[in-house]
């Protein structure tokens, strides 16, 4: 297509129908009649197009593509394993975490039943320690009392012969004469016992 | 006529002269052919320098082209079929670059037309398509895959009356030719819309440059240009996922 | 220029040849046929992609799935569109 203006300024587009029809065999025939359906697909279009087309699909099945799908099923294969490394990883991390915290707690209640069964041992010590030591106690107040009142029985007899001896003296001492230590004592017993 | 200015006829903006084969009717290789070939050439050097790269980490080419596969993958196969659909990335990854390449010439410098604005290319990758997701019925299915689109189950029986020449129509009639329409009217449509602008811009640039910029027919241009970069992407990923969408109906018919 | 002559006009034009009148009916039927066929895709591309905005709003986290089912849609309905757009170029071209 070519454009011409003129000096009136008009323009003029002029094709080059002449070239074309000559030059296109399939369309010169629809030239002749003067009619052109731009809908109706062109033989040699068709054929050209429909090669074209096949060899690209079939290049993209057996030698473009297959590379580099293989490549992103490398790298897909190489991220999963990754990932799955990293989740064994986090799986054993959580199992260790657990074993501690059960190893922890276990320990725990160990050293609480220890406690508990060294305080009740402990208190059962302490319980006879007490025991034993009332037992001793009473038995010191048992011998000190009998200790007592042995001192005190003692005392009270030497006592009652101290002052029958005294009283019969003095009692001699003031009638002049001999008293009967015998006959004097039983009255003796009698006031001291009264 | 639009301002006075000749509009050119269809065939003058869609049609080309063979340079190869001239004479030949079946071989005749114009800028479609051509056009087509880059098609094939580049996804092809592009995805073989890629491949060629060793090493886990990618970069550079490989990398981009590994974001295109993981783009097919995530857009286009994973929601319409599914995991097992990773076998049909060879085709699916075909269609999506050479349309690409076929579309994105309509605003590449020195090529100006999108290849898909001929029939022929989008009519040949929806039959392909099409006898891709009935092979992959058969395939998987059986004979059985013909009955559970015709004869859904869970429609009374005399129903079928109705609903089994319209699926009949539907899927394996029409189907290919909406597939390839949709891709073919887009982009003749937006090829058209360019030339439209392209037009107005010549000829009232030729008239009074000023003129241009009044009638924002220059920055309409730049607009549409913009746009239809945008339209060459999201059709060829619009065929490539229904694509995908009708492999996916094929594999598991009963959804 | 007179009524007179611009009739005069009109009426030699008159006896256009059955290709012009063929080629007129073409251009204005294709213009309301593509017109037609653009209203219902039209709305219903925006009532689409007004849902699907509404829905990538409320759950961003799902935005990918609602985009890619969203240009299925946008496929679908606007194959409406398209075949009244090839419509017209056959009826307008051919």
């Amino acid at each position: 297509m070519t454009i011409q203006v003129t000096l009136d300024n008009e323009v003029v587009f002029r094709y080059a129908e002449d070239e074309h029809s000559e030059e296109d065999g399939a369309h010169s025939e629809e030239a002749d009649e003067g009619i052109v359906n731009p809908v109706i697909p062109e033989i040699n279009e068709i054929f050209w197009a429909a090669l074209f087309f096949f060899a690209l699909w079939a290049l993209m099945k057996w030698v473009l593509l297959p590379p580099l799908m293989a490549g992103r099923e490398e790298r897909a294969n190489k991220i999963r394993a990754a990932r799955d490394a990293a989740g064994s990883v986090d799986a054993d991390l959580g199992e260790a975490t657990s074993n501690y915290d059960a190893k922890i707690s276990a320990a725990r209640e160990e050293a609480n039943s220890i406690v508990a069964t060294a305080r009740e041992e402990a208190d059962a010590h302490r319980r006879e320690l007490q025991a034993a030591a009332d037992a001793e106690i009473a038995d010191l107040r048992a011998s000190a009392d009998g200790e007592l009142a042995q001192a005190r029985a003692n005392a009270l007899n030497q006592m009652r012969g101290d002052v029958g001896d005294l009283a019969v003296d003095a009692a001699g001492k003031v009638i002049g004469a001999d008293l009967d230590r015998q006959a004097q004592q039983s009255i003796i017993d009698r006031v001291l016992n009264s | 006529m639009i301002f006075g200015l000749e509009f050119p006829s269809i065939e003058n903006i869609v049609e080309w002269p063979n340079f190869l084969f001239k004479d030949s009717e079946l071989f005749g290789f114009n800028k479609i052919g051509f056009i087509h070939f880059l098609g094939l050439v580049l996804p092809a050097a592009l995805f073989f320098i890629a491949g060629r790269q060793k090493g886990l980490v990618p970069k550079g080419v490989r990398n981009f082209v590994e974001s295109i596969i993981d783009f097919i993958e995530e857009q286009i196969i994973l929601p319409t079929i599914g995991a097992e659909g990773m076998r049909y990335m060879p085709m699916l990854m075909s269609f999506f670059l050479y349309i690409f390449i076929a579309n994105i010439t309509e605003v590449i410098p020195f090529f100006q037309m999108p290849a898909t604005a001929r029939m022929a290319g989008p009519l040949v990758l929806a039959l392909v398509a099409w006898v891709a997701f009935i092979a992959v019925g058969v395939k998987h299915n059986g004979m059985g895959y013909f009955k559970s689109v015709l004869f859904p189950s869970g429609v009374p029986k005399p129903l079928y009356l109705l609903v089994t020449p319209i699926e009949l129509l539907s899927t394996f009639i029409i189907r290919p030719f909406s597939h390839a329409v949709r891709l073919f009217a887009n982009m003749l449509a937006g090829h058209i819309l360019i030339v439209t602008f392209a037009v107005l811009c010549i000829g009232l640039w030729a008239a009074k440059p000023t003129v241009i910029v009044e009638l924002l027919t220059f920055p309409g241009l730049i607009a549409f240009t913009a746009f239809e970069v945008g339209v060459s992407l999201i059709q060829a990923f619009v065929f490539t996922i229904l694509a995908a969408v009708y492999i996916g109906l094929a594999l598991h018919p009963e959804h | 220029m007179s009524i007179a002559s611009t009739t005069a006009q009109v009426l030699a034009q008159v006896d256009i040849d059955a290709d012009g009148l063929k080629a007129a009916e073409g251009a204005s039927s294709a213009g309301f046929a593509y017109g037609l066929a653009a209203i219902g895709p039209g709305i219903g591309i925006g009532y689409l992609v007004g849902q699907a905005v509404q829905a990538m709003a409320r759950q961003p986290e799902s935005a990918g799935t609602v985009q890619t089912t969203m240009f299925l849609g946008i496929a679908f309905t606007e194959a409406l569109a398209l075949i009244g757009f090839v419509v017209f170029i056959l009826l307008k071209f051919v």
